[in-house]
């Protein structure tokens, strides 16, 4: 809903804006630690990465955070995170349980962050569609192809628990397309709570061919991390200018004033092949 | 209460002190079509002392049995000396001729009066309907909000846009009064241009700090903004074809000098394009806005008259049947004018004003409706008493009932709808307000303005309050039902000015006020939207209070030709809204939450030099100001720059009337950047680069700067004719410069680890052409 309404705003936006490289001088910043990590009830090695922050203009890729002590509990349990590569730490291959509270601690360079996120459950799917757009509708063109970009359409009961959050991830034939942050899906439940949602759509793969796999994966995620991926969209690619407040840093769940965010959730999937183009649903423009 | 009595005690004094043989003069002052004069002057030769029309036209003076020289005028108007032989009290009214008619005939004008530098009342500024036409327009549309930001102290929240900021004041606490209606938004087509159609507007006058005891509910300005009352002698027509829009403004009798109407529309069309498009879908979309003014006035008597106003303006954006978003304001205005005796006028007024906004998708299971309004119905009364030449009293009360329904977004798919509801809590308040004030000439020099507002605002059900707790946490709500008053707020609002007179040409000026605001808007970005909401004040939000202090020293150069000034204020607010970081604005049943509260101030110097006569007219304002906050939970408390402080503030205006027929105009300002919060360092999340910022406010956007231009040529004037029109064309950003209208950080395109800067400049050089016509 909320992108509709931004989608209608740039619409009504119609003077021609055009851009110009812009030279400043910006002020140098202290190093931050970056966290980036969760767990899920997956059985698997579950990972959290550490980098350093830079200062904006650094143009390099983040400094991996070597040497920390990391650990997860549940608290019952600890379990100790070993370094793979540089800046990269995994568990043993174990999985989280819904209902339970994970705690993340950080020893780095003398200090200690922690950090910690409710498991909450996910409720089931029951099937997906694909869907996709006519652009002759708005184009003045001759081709009949239908955009070969496809848009997964899922069909569910959401519980009827109100504060639900979700995020949902899709893979191609087993490669997760929605390697970025600005392409999750992720939605509150205020308007849906308690309804069967029907072709709903939550990902899209672009080129897309027939018999293709494709796998949906939902997450049900904690109110504190759909805030914080909001935050970090709003930030980036979401950005309005003078239509948005003023710019603030994303609200993490780190402690001692490090950056990003340790998340704990729960998964479903999905799979499906993709049908031959009879069966795609076409969607309207809105 | 003790203030109160001062006042009242002083005023007695005033007003008792009369003697025996005098008479009164009173009438109304119009222009040829009947139209009122507001502030017109009328001034008595033999014992230099005057008086001046009120915002209806009306003028009354007591002075001694004797014969006088009356000397009638008004700036742009032929100025007319009577011969009165006063033994009873007359009722004359008097009609003034524009000087434009005869502008060779410069010695018409060279009398003029010095009444900038005479009158007690400072930092204001007024603006005739025929000035601001001159001024060149963005796209041609003449736009009074446009021209008000070149005045000093007033500056726009953004390039292009409509709204306004008041010496370091934000956009809302601007009262706008169109016909004495609350104009809750003043924007079109995302704030690019004003509702104020200049084809049906008399006059605007802006008050930027010394706001009258008779206004109140804003903290730093009065617009107050007066439709046309319809030309009373014949019909007449005004209109003019543009580039994006065209207006049409019928006026004229029913009953001469005595019943007029007046009906203005205005419309865009840039959607009209859309149908030339051959595809279907295309031309199903629909993006304009109109607007529509009507006003009649009835003269029973010279003792009574009635005025019915009405605005009713909308935004239409719509995507076939799937999308649509309209907004906009309706305003009511009813007033009766009442002559209690020659001394005492009085009005009556019932105002209605609402401003509301709905978004809807999709038609069946899956549509999706999202609608919030505001309304307000005030009652007023206002009474002007002048007991004699030295004093000219004003007192009365208003009261307004708001209604506010803030947000409630459903599903419309009735039974089978696929989406919940989600309804933000309503509420209703009750303003009141009383006010005193006396103009009191005490001695030849000096004259003193004084005035006290009451004001009280009262929360009444049916409303649910949330309760939150010290973090800003809510702990539950409290619902109260139907007329059921479970808050109130109450204060005092002095207002006083003075003016003493050095001689002739130079005065020295000296205004204190405080304002209580009780209405909030919820809107965060310095752009501002369609969709903010109002809010009372409530157990969870105080009321703003400001408390203003100027100084300034007027003079007149040429015969007051040259009019100029200077004034120095300061300004400190309490209670100042802002909201926490990402505060969700939107839809949120718990808005109330999202609110941080602290302190601001304001201060600077400003600097105006003004031509009004002659062939070379316009403006020089400078403005050197500072406007900052602070406020506990933000920015770690410490000292910020407000997003409106723009250090160095430079307006040149002029125009020039090249012979008979052609006028051009030019425009030039200049402003320091707007404070902005730019990212100090970088983090990488899910392969993004997410900024890490610097305090809110450290640094600038570049300087801004732009000039204007537009060429106007009149239609040739014959005498048989009755058709006069004119050509216009404007160039908008002449010199092309592509100022910053926001800049964007972002990864590259290229290369994603490396993280760039844009600016992104919305208005290039824009050229458009106006036909206007009158007949």
């Amino acid at each position: 809903m909320k992108n509709l309404i931004y989608i209608s705003l740039l619409l009504t936006f119609l003077v021609s804006a055009c851009t110009e490289k812009y030279d400043v001088e910006l002020d140098r910043t202290y190093v931050r630690l970056v966290v980036q990590g969760s767990i899920s009830d997956e059985l698997k090695a579950h990972q959290v990465s550490l980098t350093h922050s830079a200062d904006y203009f650094s143009n390099s890729p983040a400094p991996k955070v070597t040497d920390a002590v990391v650990s997860i509990s549940d608290g019952e349990n600890t379990f100790d995170l070993t370094e793979v590569s540089d800046g990269i730490y995994e568990t043993d291959t174990i999985s989280g349980e819904p209902g339970k509270t994970y705690t993340l601690t950080i020893y780095s360079d003398g200090e200690t962050y922690t950090s910690s996120c409710q498991l909450n459950y996910c409720a089931p799917m029951d099937s997906i569609n694909f869907g996709y757009y006519d652009d002759s509708d708005y184009y003045d063109s001759d081709t009949t192809m239908k955009d070969t970009t496809l848009y997964i359409l899922l069909n569910a009961l959401e519980p009827s628990t109100p504060g639900d959050f979700y995020l949902w991830n899709v893979y191609k034939n087993e490669i997760l397309e929605s390697d970025t942050l600005h392409e999750l899906y992720f939605s509150d439940d205020v308007f849906i709570n308690g309804n069967y949602m029907y072709d709903i759509m939550v990902q899209w793969v672009e080129d897309a061919s027939i018999e293709d796999t494709i796998t949906l994966e939902m997450q049900a995620i904690t109110e504190e991390y759909y805030n914080y991926i909001t935050q970090v969209m709003t930030e980036t690619v979401w950005n309005m200018g003078p239509f948005d407040g003023p710019p603030a840093n994303p609200t993490g769940n780190i402690s001692n004033g490090a950056m990003g965010f340790f998340l704990a959730y729960s998964v479903e999937t999905i799979t499906a092949i993709v049908p031959d183009e009879v069966d795609w649903i076409e969607l309207e423009w809105y | 209460m003790k203030r109160f009595l001062i006042l009242c005690a002083l005023i007695s004094i005033s007003v008792f002190s009369f003697s025996q043989n005098k008479y009164t003069i009173s009438g109304r002052i119009n222009d040829e079509a009947g139209e009122d004069l507001i502030g017109a002057t009328i001034y008595i030769e033999n014992l230099k002392t005057g008086s001046v029309t009120n915002v209806y036209g009306f003028y009354s003076i007591t002075l001694p049995k004797g014969i006088y020289q009356v000397v009638y005028s008004y700036m742009g108007y032929e100025l007319q000396t009577k011969e009165i032989t006063l033994n009873k009290n007359l009722s004359l009214n008097v009609i003034l001729t524009e000087t434009t008619k005869t502008i060779e005939e410069v010695v018409v004008t060279a009398e003029r009066k010095n009444e900038n530098v005479v009158k007690t009342e400072m930092s204001t500024t007024k603006l005739l309907a025929r000035e601001i036409k001159r001024i060149p327009a963005l796209m041609g549309e003449v736009d009074i909000i446009k021209a008000i930001q070149l005045l000093p102290g007033i500056q726009a929240t953004g390039e292009g846009f409509s709204g306004f900021n008041v010496r370091g004041g934000s956009p809302d606490q601007n009262l706008i009064l169109f016909d004495e209606a609350t104009v809750y938004n003043a924007s079109h087509l995302m704030g690019f241009f004003s509702v104020f159609n200049n084809d049906a507007i008399k006059d605007v006058k802006l008050y930027k700090g010394d706001i009258p005891a008779q206004y109140g509910g804003r903290l730093s300005s009065l617009l107050d903004i007066r439709m046309k009352e319809g030309n009373q002698k014949k019909l007449q027509a005004t209109g003019g074809l543009g580039t994006v829009s065209s207006r049409l403004t019928l006026e004229g009798p029913i009953i001469e000098d005595k019943w007029s109407v007046l009906v203005s529309g205005r419309r865009t069309y840039v959607d009209l394009m859309l149908l030339l498009s051959s595809e279907d879908a295309v031309k199903s979309n629909k993006l304009y806005f109109y607007d529509l003014n009507l006003k009649t006035n009835y003269k029973i008597s010279d003792k009574d008259r009635i005025f019915v106003s009405g605005y009713l303006g909308r935004d239409v954006f719509k995507f076939g049947d799937m999308f649509g978003f309209d907004w906009g304001n309706n305003t009511l205005t009813t007033r009766w004018n009442h002559l209690f005796t020659e001394k005492l006028f009085s009005n009556f007024s019932f105002i209605y004003t609402r401003y509301d906004y709905k978004m809807e998708s999709g038609t069946d299971a899956s549509g999706f409706m999202w609608t919030s309004n505001l309304e307000d119905y005030k009652l007023k009364a206002d009474f002007n008493y002048y007991p004699n030449p030295d004093n000219t009293i004003k007192f009365g009360l208003e009261a307004i009932h708001h209604h506010f329904n803030p947000g409630f977004a459903r599903g419309t798919g009735d039974s089978t709808a696929a989406y919940n509801s989600l309804k933000m809590p309503e509420s209703n308040a009750l303003e009141y307000a009383v006010y005193l004030s006396n103009e009191h000439k005490l001695t030849k020099k000096l004259t003193v303005n004084y005035g006290l507002r009451g004001s009280l605002f009262l929360n009444m059900g049916e409303a649910t309050v949330y309760n939150f707790d010290d973090s800003y946490q809510k702990i539950d709500s409290t619902t109260y039902s139907s007329w059921d008053i479970f808050n109130t707020f109450y204060g005092l609002e002095p207002r006083l000015s003075l003016n003493y007179s050095l001689n002739q040409k130079s005065s020295i000026k000296a205004s204190y006020s405080r304002t209580k605001q009780y209405v909030h808007l919820a809107s965060n970005s310095t752009a501002g939207s369609p969709l903010d909401v109002w809010l009372p004040s409530s157990p969870n939000i105080d009321p703003q209070v400001a408390n203003q202090a100027a100084i300034g020293y007027f003079r007149n150069f040429f015969n007051n030709e040259y009019e100029t000034s200077v004034e120095v204020y300061y300004k400190d607010m309490n209670n100042q809204i802002d909201f926490k970081d990402h505060a969700e604005l939107m839809l949120n049943p718990e808005l109330e939450g999202e609110f941080r509260v602290g302190d601001a101030w304001s201060y600077g110097a400003e600097f105006f030099i003004r031509k009004q006569q002659g062939k070379l007219t316009g403006w020089i304002s400078y403005t050197l100001s500072k406007a900052e906050r602070k406020i506990p939970e933000i920015n770690s408390g410490k000292v910020y720059s407000s997003s409106f402080d723009r250090p160095h503030n430079i307006a040149i205006v002029g125009s020039y009337d090249l012979g008979k027929r052609w006028i051009i105009s030019a425009t030039w300002v200049y402003a320091t950047g707007s404070p902005v919060t730019f990212p100090t360092g970088r983090y990488e999340q899910g392969n993004m680069i997410v900024p890490i910022y610097s305090d809110r406010n450290s640094y600038r956007m570049p300087d801004y700067h732009r000039m204007d231009l537009s060429i106007t040529l009149k239609g040739k004037d014959k005498p048989n004719k009755r058709l006069k029109s004119e050509l216009n064309v404007s160039i908008y950003n002449l010199y092309n410069r592509h100022n910053a209208w926001m800049i964007y950080f972002g990864q590259d395109e290229d290369d994603p680890t490396v993280t760039t800067a844009e600016t992104v400049y919305v208005f290039p050089f824009i050229p458009s052409l106006t036909w206007n016509f009158y007949f």
